[in-house]
């Protein structure tokens, strides 16, 4: 099947009644949880997961797809009207965004995000179109040896992109690869860490784990602070940019879009890492650098376009390879399991009308946000009014109805209450659940690869090294390890001769 | 000199599962060969590895003093920890001996609890207005299969 034949099946598939119902449902609650500040897209898609159990499944994904590519969306609203991002991405926005509010330019900031945005989103969804069944081609010819090594370079990236340092975040991804061991083995079905408890035979909930780690874990973190605190929302005048400020736009979107798109793609990259990129490179190339803080119209267009590009590009691996490159993806492929799909190349060859339905919708709900947000900004202004005191008590009971109704096990909601305390403690000291996630979810791949890989060469380790596209794989991996460990033992050595000399 | 208290907890933490899942995979599953591995093969190896890196968490623990060594932040909170923690485990224990309406006011109420900005009249507000709400999203929107109350009750 070429790309066009593709496409037109998506557009059969995405343009359904239900689908653009749920489409429209996803892009509605994605700004929504974007404008808010103290609750996230992965928090949202991991309380939705039990909803969407008995909808079709790429209903399901369009819905959820809708929740992440529209929480970038509304995360530039309120970085630009009250300088609080309600997503990490539109942190950078929120810099030059601001100032333009405060200088009565909110509605161009706007535009420009929302226009910078489609744009970016509209070429990112053809670059996913283009690039995934390429991609999917070579990973069919992946073996199980060449499956490990890669899901190890996975891990390694999402690691190193990850905060804090590399030490814990592999001890985090370990951890989640050891809690995802739980439960009965596949081969010789021995049960494994249950302690007794016959409803871990089936492995610990991955919903309960999901929901505990963002949902609860943020919590506890918002709580940490002062709530219900009132915010200064400065006035929208004039919507449109003029000539000039469209002028300026052009180039750091199209730049924007180009370097989203590419480092969407990376594990770990994504929407953050793409707007921060996009910012520094069109403050280096800016003829007014000066400018940059005090209202530049580049340090939104640009960060702006990088976020929604990567945010569309980064369902790449997820859908060609079965690897995702972030905790929201590691929930996509929780959710794709839930709903009896088995990610990986396979899932473009065999269910067709899934890949281009879930594209096609892509691009839609990219219409569908531009259409929402333009016209509709007053109304998520409003929402910002709602005290997270108020919020709060709801999403806690939403997380608890949600994970029990998802297999009516009370044991998952002391699972939830312990993965949301424990993530929550780990992240106070320095370790991210990003990766934990990662590890979680891949836990049970990652070993089946392995054991298979070990069959086939018979025990033999070598067998990672001798095959050629395993042992680029594993090549990169270590030189990428090593690049990020070195640096910091060396700074390591030299604060510590620093101070011996004193 | 001085441990990096971050860095020792976290250390000790991965350290401690580690040894505890491996002594677990040992006393109770087949670990086998590389060849022909049983169950307890790879969760063995993993165990390696986390105990390892809880190791090299704590060796890199102890650094020169800098002054700044130390991030300020927010103190725990340790109301809100009991109460948000404790609203799910509330949830499961009530849920059947209760039904959803009983079980969703005191899982609301506990979180209400958890924070000190809401006085009694707001909080009990949210508490009705919340459960009211759920039970018509998950009830009667989504239909979850749970009885409002339970009807052994009365």
């Amino acid at each position: 099947m070429d790309i066009f034949d593709g496409i037109l099946l998506g557009f059969s598939q995405a343009a359904t009644p239900m689908a653009l119902l749920f489409c429209l449902l996803g892009c509605i609650l994605g700004t929504l949880v974007g404008v808010l500040p103290g609750i996230g897209p992965s928090a949202t898609i991991a309380m939705l997961l039990p909803i969407t159990l008995g909808l079709d499944p790429l209903i399901a994904l369009i819905m959820l797809a809708g929740i992440y590519y529209g929480a970038q969306y509304g995360g530039s609203i309120t970085a630009i009207l009250v300088n609080v991002p309600g997503e990490p991405s539109t942190a950078v926005t929120a810099i030059d965004g601001y100032a333009m509010a405060k200088s009565g330019r909110a509605g161009p900031a706007l535009s420009i995000s929302a226009i910078g945005s489609f744009v970016a989103g509209t070429v990112a969804t053809l670059v996913l179109a283009v690039a995934s069944p390429a991609l999917s081609q070579i990973a069919l010819k992946f073996g199980a040896p060449e499956y490990f090594s890669l899901t190890l370079l996975g891990i390694i990236l999402v690691v190193v992109l990850a905060q804090g340092s590399l030490l814990k975040g592999l001890a985090m991804a370990t951890l989640g690869l050891l809690l995802g061991q739980v439960g009965t083995d596949v081969f010789t079905s021995a049960t494994r860490f249950t302690f007794g408890l016959d409803d871990l035979r089936s492995g610990i909930d991955f919903i309960a784990v999901s929901v505990g780690v963002f949902g609860i874990a943020e919590i506890l973190r918002n709580l940490e602070a002062a709530d219900g605190m009132s915010r200064a929302v400065h006035k929208i005048t004039r919507l449109l940019p003029n000539r000039e400020e469209f002028r300026r736009s052009a180039g750091p979107i199209f730049r924007g879009t180009v370097l989203g798109s590419l480092l969407g793609v990376l594990p770990g990259g994504g929407a953050f890492l793409s707007s921060f990129a996009s910012y520094a490179v069109e403050k280096r190339l800016s003829k007014h650098p000066e400018e940059f803080g005090k209202g530049a119209i580049e340090g939104v267009a640009g960060p702006e376009s990088a976020n929604n590009a990567g945010a569309q590009t980064s369902f790449i691996p997820m859908l060609t390879l079965g690897i995702p490159s972030n905790a929201v993806m590691a929930l996509m492929v929780g959710a794709m399991v839930v709903q009896g799909i088995q990610p990986g190349p396979r899932v473009i060859v065999s269910q067709p009308e899934l890949f281009w339905g879930l594209i096609a919708s892509m691009w839609i709900g990219n219409v569908m946000l531009v259409l929402l947000n333009l016209p509709l900004v007053g109304v998520w202004v409003r929402m910002l009014r709602i005290p997270y005191s108020v919020l709060f008590p709801g999403i806690l009971a939403f997380a608890c109805i949600g994970t029990f109704s998802a297999n009516g096990i009370e044991l998952n909601l002391y699972v939830l209450a312990a993965s949301g305390l424990g993530g929550y403690l780990l992240t106070r000291i320095g370790c991210d659940p990003a990766p934990f996630l990662l590890g979680f979810v891949l836990g049970p791949m990652v070993e089946e690869h392995f054991r298979r890989a070990m069959l086939i060469s018979e025990g033999n380790l070598a067998v990672f090294i001798e095959r050629p596209i395993s042992a680029v794989l594993i090549l990169v991996t270590v030189v990428i390890a090593l690049m990020t460990l070195v640096p910091s033992l060396l700074n390591a050595r030299r604060t510590v001769f620093a101070h011996a000399d004193d | 000199m001085v441990w990096n208290r971050d860095d020792l907890i976290a250390g000790l933490v991965f350290l401690g599962i580690g040894l505890i899942f491996a002594a677990n995979t040992l006393s109770s599953l087949d670990i086998g060969t590389a060849a022909a591995m049983g169950p307890g093969f790879f969760p063995l190896a993993l165990c390696t590895i986390l105990t390892l890196l809880g190791i090299g968490i704590l060796a890199t623990a102890r650094r020169p003093a800098d002054g700044a060594e130390e991030t300020e932040r927010a103190p725990l909170n340790w109301r809100a920890i009991f109460f948000v923690v404790m609203a799910p485990v509330a949830f499961g224990l009530m849920l059947r001996s209760f039904g959803l309406i009983p079980t969703l006011a005191v899982t609301i109420a506990l979180a209400v609890a958890a924070s000190h900005t809401i006085g009694i009249k707001r909080g009990l507000m949210i508490v009705v207005g919340m459960t009211a709400f759920c039970v018509v999203v998950f009830y009667y929107g989504l239909q979850v299969p749970v009885d409002l109350f339970n009807p052994a009750l009365f």
